[in-house]
């Protein structure tokens, strides 16, 4: 029922990468560019994003929004996203309509027309979007926070830009930026499902892709080298009822042969019921009501999150200690063999049920090419975690969890009621009456 | 036509106990799932207690009374075992999802938390804690508030369809409320357990079939007589919730439906997807945002109970264009009631229906859902793998039908969460408005 991936690389540049996978007739085609907000520059920041909108406002041979049609009119779905380093677009159709699909990505790979009529409404578009995310007083917290992290490094300003540029971009922006990363030496067809064969696909891909050379692979930034600046602190007042405490750290790129540590560290310290910061900060110390943490390795360099959200009651600053303390207590303590073994079940029982989806299967390929320069990565990362040592993923906390290179962030609320002082205090007074209750 | 669809080959059983076996195996992978439904939900949550199935739920996964919260996690979580939980207003779904080679540790784990709960009192605190934290966090969610408000104002807040949890009711719940909704939901009688996946289907009943059927909670089912819902007043009513820092607006426009049993869902379903269910195919994205460029994204979903629903038109756009927006939804919905639809649009609702069937059956997750919402309505597996042919049947006039008896522009409530002082001047002349902070507790 599942075959392995193979991969082939057209004489224009295009590579193609496919898998079978026969258990449900649908097939995935996902294809990936190689650009994002990080080749952006003042002016057009945001384009990258504005024009995954374009993509779908019509071509040549195609009108405005006939792709999307197209695909929900088999019963299929189509979707896009960009990021820093990449930008998607994915379709999922009943197996017969993969020359459909192709045939739609091709056409506005080669033929995309944008006019300023189309520009214009679909700005109106972006900008509701810009001011929707915007609404949310945490994540605008959170952009502002990374920008500050990411200091002068392409990888500060994401993909939803500036909202006084995405008020100027051009229709001669837009072609610019087609004509230069959007081209088959620079894209990444993905292909899951069940097909007839690789070589099916091949003619297929040929047929629809062929007699189209765009030009040599587009050179981006030249330098995406990260400086770490030394850690600093920032606080926000928000419009959000629930203080957030975040600590951050900035990890390698995703590649890296470190990468596989981060995760198992992130998954011992945040992850699920058992984890490190659940039992200590929510259970024992009842600091928290809710933590997690995430690694958001990019291309280039990332960072490595861990949060707590916690009661209007408590102090910041002992939550943040509280975090600290357990990063700390893996660089000084160590991860022990039973947390490896529950990393190594938990993240193979992940991969298996991921197993089930094409769409989600084609998307962990895309990712491993793209990002990580080697679909293969996506299988190896698992041989890579079955071999990794317990010491081997404590030397890179101790590497990377330091607290001179930590960043922390601290939302409060700015709405505060003067009752939660005294409840507070008053919870303190009871902790100090408890323990001293407890030493005698 | 899509290709026809068969379910895997299963068996089924029904205990004495009234709890209703399905045991389907399937080897795609080595992983396996086991979901238990009841067929009772948070409707069932008493006036003034609202949160108490979710809380129940909640607690529910936290322990049992042989092992303590931090042991039983211990144990499902090294063998990478995750439960999940679905908790609906007329049906609750928990399961847990496991590599095969641990089914023989996850299954009776599992089966220990149903019926045997620990309901612990410092984990009633802790769940506690986090659903008023959910409640906070909802103040900033202007969608969430949009659709709370909407639900209140369509069934009223003395409806159970109209009440949300709030600071209040949440705070009211002891292990004694949740004791008692227990009790009513969680009986053999009516509940069907599922296994899927990867296992021997002999050695499986040999082992399980047992442990399930010897469940005896010792007490009678509970009953609940069906709801019903019908249209709180004519006109248009509106209640534009004042939240003055937020640059968009959150909209929600919409009317109460048929559920579930009645005999025009089909095209019921058809012609929601042609107004605002087909994303870009559909009338809504089409005007509003794909021509007129108003909105990131409109929709409108059906959300159907046995016996009743609502039809919810839901978007998002900045303060100074309510106005616009809203005169441009109720026109585009007028039309919609008062011309239909044509041939070639239900073609390509037909067409998305049958084609996304496939989508809907990948997995054996995917299936156990669909196998438990069988149930759920009392529909034969038959009701899937016919589905092609009977979609195919539904002609263009059926759905202009539909339209004409369900869909009606002579009861609609609208809510709008956002700035009043903006606001307030773009939608005098639609009709009364009611006037709410969204600090308030629900009117």
């Amino acid at each position: 029922m599942y075959e392995s991936p193979e991969d082939y690389t057209f004489d224009n540049g295009l590579k193609l990468l496919c898998m079978r996978k026969a258990s449900a007739p649908i097939v995935a085609v996902h294809i990936w560019y190689r650009t994002g907000s990080a080749n952006e520059h003042d002016g057009v920041r945001g384009i990258s994003h504005f024009f995954e909108h374009m993509m779908f406002r019509g071509s040549e041979r195609v009108g405005p929004e006939e792709h999307a049609k197209r695909i929900n009119d088999v019963g299929g779905y189509a979707n896009a996203f960009t990021t820093e380093d990449a930008t998607a677009y994915t379709n999922s159709v009943p197996r017969e309509h993969l020359s459909m699909v192709l045939e739609l990505e091709a056409e506005r790979m080669r033929n995309l027309r944008v006019t300023q009529e189309v520009l214009d409404t679909e700005r109106r578009v972006i900008l509701e979007e810009y001011h929707t995310y915007m609404n949310n007083p945490v994540a605008k917290a959170f952009l502002e926070f990374r920008r500050e992290f990411f200091g002068s490094h392409p990888y500060a300003i994401g993909p939803l830009g500036e909202l006084d540029d995405i008020r100027r971009i051009t229709v001669d922006d837009c072609h610019e930026y087609y004509q230069r990363w959007y081209r088959p030496s620079n894209a990444t067809l993905v292909v899951v499902g069940d097909i007839d064969s690789t070589e099916a696909v091949k003619e297929l891909v040929a047929t629809h892709f062929g007699g189209f050379d765009g030009g040599p692979t587009p050179e981006g930034p030249v330098d995406m080298s990260f400086e770490r600046a030394p850690g600093r602190s920032f606080a926000k007042r928000v419009d959000f009822d629930v203080p957030v405490q975040m600590i951050g750290y900035p990890a390698p790129a995703s590649r890296h042969s470190d990468g596989v540590a981060l995760d198992i560290l992130q998954q011992v310290i945040s992850m699920g019921e058992t984890s490190r910061l659940n039992r200590s900060l929510v259970r024992d110390q009842g600091l928290a009501v809710l933590v997690g943490g995430a690694n958001l390795m990019l291309k280039h360099a990332g960072i490595s999150l861990l949060f707590a959200a916690f009661t209007p009651d408590m102090r910041a600053t002992r939550v943040e200690q509280a975090l600290c303390a357990e990063v700390e207590r893996v660089s000084s303590g160590g991860v022990s063999e039973a947390e490896m073994a529950k990393v190594r079940n938990m993240t193979l029982a992940m991969r298996t049920f991921e197993m089930y989806s094409g769409d989600h299967l084609a998307q962990r390929l895309g990712f491993a090419e793209v990002i990580e320069g080697d679909y293969r990565r996506w299988v190896e990362r698992l041989e890579t975690l079955r071999t990794i040592t317990a010491e081997q993923v404590v030397e890179t906390a101790r590497k990377y969890w330091s607290s001179a290179s930590r960043w922390s962030l601290s939302l409060q609320p700015r709405r505060r009621h003067p009752l939660l002082h005294l409840v507070g205090l008053g919870r303190r007074i009871a902790n100090i009456g408890r323990r001293k209750a407890r030493e005698v | 036509m899509a290709a026809l669809y068969r379910f895997p080959p299963m068996v089924e059983e029904d205990c004495p106990n009234g709890l209703h076996l399905m045991w389907v195996p399937d080897h795609e992978l080595p992983a396996m799932t086991i979901g238990i439904q009841f067929p009772r939900g948070k409707l069932l949550d008493p006036h003034g207690f609202e949160g108490v199935t979710e809380l129940a739920v909640e607690l529910l996964q936290k322990g049992t009374a042989q092992r303590p919260p931090e042991q039983f996690s211990e144990l499902l979580e090294s063998r990478g075992c995750s439960l999940f939980a679905d908790t609906a207003e007329e049906h609750i779904l928990i399961g847990c999802r496991f590599l095969s080679s641990y089914a023989f540790e996850a299954i009776p784990l599992f089966w220990e938390m149903i019926v045997s709960p620990g309901l612990d009192l410092r984990e009633l605190k802790r769940v506690k804690k986090e659903m008023l934290t959910s409640l906070d966090a909802e103040m900033s969610e202007p969608a969430g508030l949009a659709s709370k408000h909407f639900h209140a104002q369509l069934f009223g807040s003395d409806h159970p369809a109209g009440r949300s949890p709030s600071r209040k009711s949440v705070r009211a719940l002891s292990i004694e409320t949740v004791r008692t909704l227990l009790e009513r939901i969680v009986h053999p009688q009516g509940a069907t357990v599922v296994v899927a996946g990867d296992f021997d289907l002999d050695k499986a009943r040999t082992a399980w079939h047992s442990l399930f059927a010897a469940w005896d909670p010792g007490r009678t089912p509970y009953v609940s007589a069906p709801l019903q819902a019908a249209p709180r007043s004519t006109g248009i009513a509106m209640r534009l919730v004042n939240k003055g820092d937020l640059t968009q607006a959150s909209l929600v426009v919409g009317h109460v439906v048929p559920g579930e049993q009645c005999e025009y869902r089909h095209e019921i379903g058809l012609a929601n997807y042609i107004l605002g269910g087909g994303n870009f195919s559909s009338r809504l994205m089409g005007e509003v945002r794909s021509r007129l460029g108003k909105t990131y994204g409109i929709s409108s979903q059906l959300g159907r109970l046995r016996t009743f629903g609502d039809l919810m038109i839901a978007t998002s756009t900045m303060n100074e264009q309510v106005g616009d927006m809203l005169e441009i939804i109720l026109r585009v919905y007028r039309q919609f009631v008062q011309d239909g639809v044509t041939d070639d649009e239900v073609a390509k609702a037909r067409s998305f229906a049958t084609g996304s069937l496939a989508f809907q059956l990948e997995g054996i997750g995917h299936v156990v859902e669909k196998l438990l919402w069988l149930r759920l309505y009392d529909r034969d597996k038959s009701y899937i793998e016919r589905y092609p042919q009977t979609i195919a049947g539904i002609q263009t006039q059926a759905v202009n039908h539909a339209i004409r008896e369900y869909f009606t522009t002579d009861a609609l409530a609208v809510t709008v969460v956002g700035n009043r002082r903006l606001i307030e001047p773009q939608v005098k002349g639609l009709g009364a408005v009611e006037y709410v902070d969204y600090r308030a507790a629900m009117p």
